[in-house]
């Protein structure tokens, strides 16, 4: 084989291995993203909606609610809020940080941070004075909490009105740190999760307080109840 | 070789060509595949009507001791027929939501309804139960509840779910969009097959090797996996719960899969071909190639 004939050889060769490598690669890094957000949507679609018997043997009564996301008719800044019963669905946030709308229940227990984020029954009712302290899966609706940012909106609908929070601080503490969801004196929004993990369920919660920027009681629905 | 620049060109366009290759192929397939009726063939092909109408049975056995009222009394009204018509009416609503519109689901039962009726009535008299306005109410809660829960059943691929959290309008945004897709990346791939042919002027055979060459690497790309996933028998090792959902789930990936994996052996049996046209031509050129 002539000296010409293996230069032309060798390029020809190497080429399929280059090209090959070049591809794999972006697509390794291209694909860690839409994994990590198909494992969430998965997440969130598997989640079997009558695996929790309403009056079965745990004693827990779920309560799917419509909440009211739009809302024409009259509003008030001020007014008084619904305190829910323990299990049930009483608000909806909505973040544009957020891919999907994550439903709220009232309390904290395994089966309903399977069907959506939960509020500790110790906390402040959205609407009112005090902290609101909201937690769910990181791996379902929390799954975008770290795109959160300082100033970002959230919304939060209820049934008796639609309250907008601003991010004011990014948190992250220990499970055993009660700092950020002990009640408070000051009017404010928590939102946390787990530390994503990849070894595991993780000791350190990542989250956000906010503060109140808007509050829209709905006078209307009020006097129709 | 005749310069350094046109083989690093012609490795950067193939490189580009494998991902529109990809592109296009997910993307035919996603056009072909991914609908109501394909969607609805496999529900049929399967029989999950006999799955949902199972499980029904099975739940409202579980919750006769809660309810106090014994399967038989939906079971009796409900059959495959009337599942499987629930079941292609939660899919035909599903794809609406994808292209953005929405249709109402039918689950009128009129034998469910007497049926439940007549329960409630022939037990109000064996204890002498005034039939007043609170009775009418239970009754009506026990109708709502039997059809929330064959609605919940019948929603296979679980669209309610997805549309409930926001989910389907964000796919949506993407599925509206395939046949743009498809179209741009077919056309992409007929650029970047010109861009070769022109990087390598001198020997225009070498298009074919490049072109070969990433339709082979494409092929293998799309090959390996899906490949591995039916192997090992991947989607059985899911964890969903409700057996009605895990058929139609795996089945429908299954079927995606090995779409994709033929138009991936496609893809490389192509490529395979056009670097032996290449071999074959290429000492007909005495232009040495690239």
């Amino acid at each position: 084989m002539s000296n010409k004939k293996r230069s032309d050889l060798l390029p020809h060769l190497a080429a399929p291995f280059i090209i090959a490598a070049l591809c794999i690669s972006v697509i390794a890094v291209a694909m860690i993203k839409p994994y990590d957000k198909l494992k969430m949507y998965a997440g969130i679609a598997f989640m079997d909606k009558l695996k929790t018997d309403p009056e079965g043997s745990s004693g827990l009564v779920i309560r799917e609610n419509e909440i009211i996301t739009e809302h024409n008719g009259e509003t008030s800044e001020t007014g008084e809020v619904i305190r829910p019963k323990f299990g049930e669905l009483y608000a909806v946030i909505k973040c544009s940080a957020f891919d999907v709308d994550v439903p709220v229940y009232w309390g904290s227990k395994a089966e309903l941070l399977e069907k959506g984020a939960c509020q500790s029954s110790g906390s402040a009712v959205v609407g009112s004075d005090g902290n609101a302290v909201i937690s769910a899966h990181v791996d379902t609706f929390f799954a975008d909490m770290d795109n959160l940012k300082k100033d970002d909106v959230i919304t939060v609908n209820t049934n008796y009105g639609e309250f907008t929070y601003k991010v004011s601080e990014l948190i992250s503490f220990k499970s055993t740190d009660r700092k950020y969801i002990v009640p408070s004196e000051k009017t404010k929004l928590t939102l946390y999760t787990c530390k994503k993990d990849v070894l595991g369920s993780s000791d350190q919660r990542i989250g956000v307080i906010c503060e109140p920027v808007g509050s829209a009681f709905y006078t209307d629905v009020k006097e129709a109840e | 070789m005749k310069n350094a620049f046109s083989y690093i060109a012609s490795v950067i366009a193939s490189v580009l060509l494998v991902f529109c290759i990809l592109a296009s192929v997910i993307s035919v397939i996603g056009y072909t595949s991914v609908n109501e009726k394909k969607f609805k063939s496999i529900a049929a092909s399967e029989h999950i009507d006999e799955k949902v109408c199972s499980e029904l049975g099975r739940y409202f056995k579980e919750r006769s001791s809660a309810s106090g009222i014994p399967a038989e009394v939906y079971m009796n009204a409900i059959d495959s027929e009337y599942v499987s018509g629930i079941v292609d009416q939660k899919i035909d609503n599903g794809f609406h939501c994808l292209r953005g519109g929405n249709q109402s689901i039918d689950l009128s039962n009129a034998e469910l309804d007497a049926s439940i009726e007549r329960f409630f009535n022939d037990y109000a008299d064996s204890i002498n139960y005034e039939k007043d306005e609170k009775f009418a109410k239970k009754v009506d809660a026990a109708k709502k509840n039997a059809y929330r829960v064959i609605s919940e059943f019948s929603d296979v691929y679980k669209f309610g779910a997805l549309e409930e959290h926001g989910v389907l309008s964000k796919v949506s945004k993407l599925y509206t969009k395939l046949d743009v897709i498809m179209t741009g990346s077919v056309a992409a791939s007929v650029v970047l097959v010109i861009i070769l042919l022109l990087l390598n002027l001198s020997s225009k055979s070498a298009t074919l090797y490049w072109t070969g060459v990433s339709s082979l690497i494409a092929g293998i790309i799309g090959l390996a996996p899906t490949a591995y996933l039916l192997a090992t028998d991947y989607f059985s090792s899911f964890s969903i719960k409700q057996p009605q959902i895990f058929t139609a789930y795996t089945s429908t990936l299954t079927m995606l899969t090995k779409t994709f994996m033929f138009a991936s052996v496609g893809a490389a049996a192509a490529g395979i071909v056009l670097i032996i046209v290449y071999i074959i031509i290429k000492p007909k050129n005495k232009a040495s190639a690239a």
